[in-house]
């Protein structure tokens, strides 16, 4: 087993345009239409926020808007919820 | 968008279509609210590039006198340009209903472009209100279930679904819930790798619970089929398991599994592990109660309905005059219940309103079905229960509530020292104040508390919740 998932991207899905996200500074790829917590995920990113307590990191659980783990910051804004945000080009990520 | 409107759907999944659907034609302003991007809800999630439209199910459905099944009713969705007179807005949330249905709700910055980049509250009134705001699921909470790469079943098809993304190039799939077959047929179908389900239920619990789907004959067809194809595609499949540790350091790399007793409690020494960077697991749905309790609407307790869920009349009417409510949120039922109750909610307003239905919807014949949609809610939420002794069995390092980060050990504290109901335990350990306002921990604090006290739903007491429901950054709400 890998240390990380390459190729995510399922083949035969319809996708729109290739976009770059700024995620910790580092330019990663997305497609228009992909949401940021998925292009994150497909970038082999998994652990999107410290938790305050016990400095443990978190990701994804949900993936509905729910249990708001997936906390990032989106152009500034801090705490977006990385599920419900359509990803769109130039778009500047902070996780952590 | 106008700041009134003849009648407001909260949600735009099947619940919210079919009763926009119907309540279209007559005449009124119809506002559609829902917080995903796309109209659908949890059944469609349709990748975003596909439509940006509305949908109509096809008229005559509901209509035959046959048993309406899922597939059928997805089947039977088309894309639509928007009906006349339905308003529809995406990623915007209720917060709050208040007296003569003023809703408190917050839309997205691209419906007023130029602003701080945090949406904005806006009060819009309601002649009449639907509610429709469907269910989420729950998780029987285990060692590491907070590291990335443990995810919900649901949040796993919605990576495929919404965006086109696999979970990870293998996928450990586990819980007590019928979507884990449905989540390893999309995975396989997108040419993923699923490494086994681990699946909770014991064949004798299963086949006990047959005799439920009586009126459901295609419904149980469709399981023996699933189960039928990830045989053929030989996928390991396990059952009577229960994931007890997931493992790794930044994020998931190893999941440990115990076998069951036919009690549920695990059995010394049968302890598995397995490599995973993705482990998807679901024991049942909860039904998304926080806003119609908010708005002052009674509840009823019904494990057969999946808990707390919104009390309702024939008319579909809630204790709130003037408030409907349909779909999951009256009983976790799955789509065809929430395609009827849609329908039938759509229908009593419209009576309210001194309006004719069109000939395409009989109401004798939606009311049969609503009852007998009642038969799958048991057998789907008796198949997803999990036996008090698991609540039991949580060690005490295991969080219970992700966002306070509460573990069980200080749960179990709390309730020896006599706080013993849902409020009074949640104001002394802080469970459930977090950012998700306890949607995850409200659920699994009840039946904790439940399993180690053995007190009655109405002494523990059902939740409650204030406005907002959810949380908005403080800047939405002031612009001029
Ligand atoms: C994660 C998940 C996956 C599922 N997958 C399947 C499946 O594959 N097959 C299947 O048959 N059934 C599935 N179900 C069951 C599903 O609940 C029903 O099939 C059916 O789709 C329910 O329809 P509904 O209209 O009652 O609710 P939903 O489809 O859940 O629609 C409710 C809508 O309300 C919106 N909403 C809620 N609160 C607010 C608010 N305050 N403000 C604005 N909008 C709000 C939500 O965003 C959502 O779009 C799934 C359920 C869940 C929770």
């Amino acid at each position: 087993m890998g240390n990380t998932d390459t190729d995510l991207r399922i083949a035969c899905a319809n996708r729109g345009p290739k976009i770059t996200l700024q995620v910790d500074g580092v330019p990663c790829v997305a497609y228009e239409g992909e949401t940021v917590h998925a292009a994150l995920l497909a970038a082999g990113i998994r652990a999107l926020r410290i938790a305050g307590k016990t400095g443990e990191s978190r990701g994804i659980f949900c993936g509905m808007g729910i249990c708001y783990e997936c906390r990032v910051t989106i152009n500034g804004v801090p705490d977006k919820q990385a599920c419900m945000t359509i990803a769109t080009d130039g778009m500047q990520i902070e996780t952590r | 968008m106008k700041r009134a409107y003849d009648v407001v759907i909260v949600g735009s999944g099947v619940a919210g279509i079919a009763a926009a659907n119907t309540l279209a034609g007559h005449g009124l302003e119809i506002l559609v609210i829902d917080e995903n991007p796309h109209a659908g809800g949890q059944i469609l999630r349709q990748n975003c590039r596909v439509t940006d439209g509305f949908w109509e199910f096809d008229p005559r459905l509901g209509r035959s006198g046959r048993t309406v099944s899922i597939r059928k009713i997805v089947q039977s969705l088309r894309p639509i340009q928007r009906p006349k007179g339905i308003t529809c807005v995406h990623q915007a949330r209720v917060l709050g209903i208040f007296s003569d249905l003023q809703l408190l709700v917050h839309v997205p910055d691209t419906l007023y472009p130029g602003g701080s980049g945090s949406g904005r509250v806006l009060e819009i009134d309601a002649g009449y209100l639907l509610l429709a705001t469907g269910a989420r699921e729950r998780c029987l909470p285990f060692k590491g279930w907070t590291l990335p790469g443990v995810m919900s079943l649901g949040a796993a098809q919605i990576l495929m679904k919404s965006s086109g993304i696999l979970p990870a190039r293998k996928t450990l799939i586990a819980g007590t819930s019928p979507l884990q077959t449905v989540l390893a047929l999309e995975i396989l179908k997108n040419k993923g790798n699923v490494t086994a389900i681990l699946d909770e239920n014991h064949l004798t619990k299963k086949l006990g619970l047959l005799p439920l789907l009586k009126h459901h004959g295609s419904l149980a067809g469709e399981g023996a089929m699933q189960m039928l194809r990830l045989l053929i595609r030989q996928v390991r499949f396990r059952q009577g398991v229960r994931v007890t540790e997931a493992r790794g350091k930044n994020g998931l790399s190893a999941v440990v599994t115990a076998g069951l007793d036919r009690k549920g409690n695990t059995v010394p020494g049968t302890f598995q592990t397995y490599p995973a960077r993705a482990l998807a697991v679901g024991h049942g749905f909860t039904a998304n109660i926080e806003l119609p309790v908010q708005a002052g609407c009674a509840l009823d307790y019904d494990a057969d309905r999946g808990g707390w869920v919104v009390r309702v009349d024939d008319a579909l009417e809630t204790s709130v005059a003037e408030v409907y409510a349909a779909g999951e949120i009256t009983g976790i039922a799955g789509a065809g219940k929430s395609f009827v109750e849609g329908k039938l909610a759509a229908v009593s307003i419209l009576e309210k309103l001194g309006e004719k239905t069109g000939p395409d919807v009989c109401v004798p014949e939606l009311v049969r079905m609503q009852k007998q949609q009642m038969g799958y809610a048991s057998f789907l939420n008796q198949l997803c229960q999990v036996p008090s002794s698991a609540y039991e069995a949580i060690d005490d390092e295991v969080l219970i509530c992700r966002c306070e980060e509460i573990s069980m050990g200080e749960i179990r504290k709390q309730i020896s020292q006599g706080f013993v109901t849902g409020g009074s335990l949640k104001k002394a350990t802080r469970c459930g104040m977090g950012r998700c306002q306890g949607r995850i921990c409200q659920p699994l604090l009840f039946d904790i508390l439940q399993a180690l006290t053995g007190q009655t739903p109405e002494q523990i007491g059902s939740p409650s919740f204030r406005a907002p429901v959810k949380n908005v950054p403080l800047e939405s709400f002031l612009h001029p």
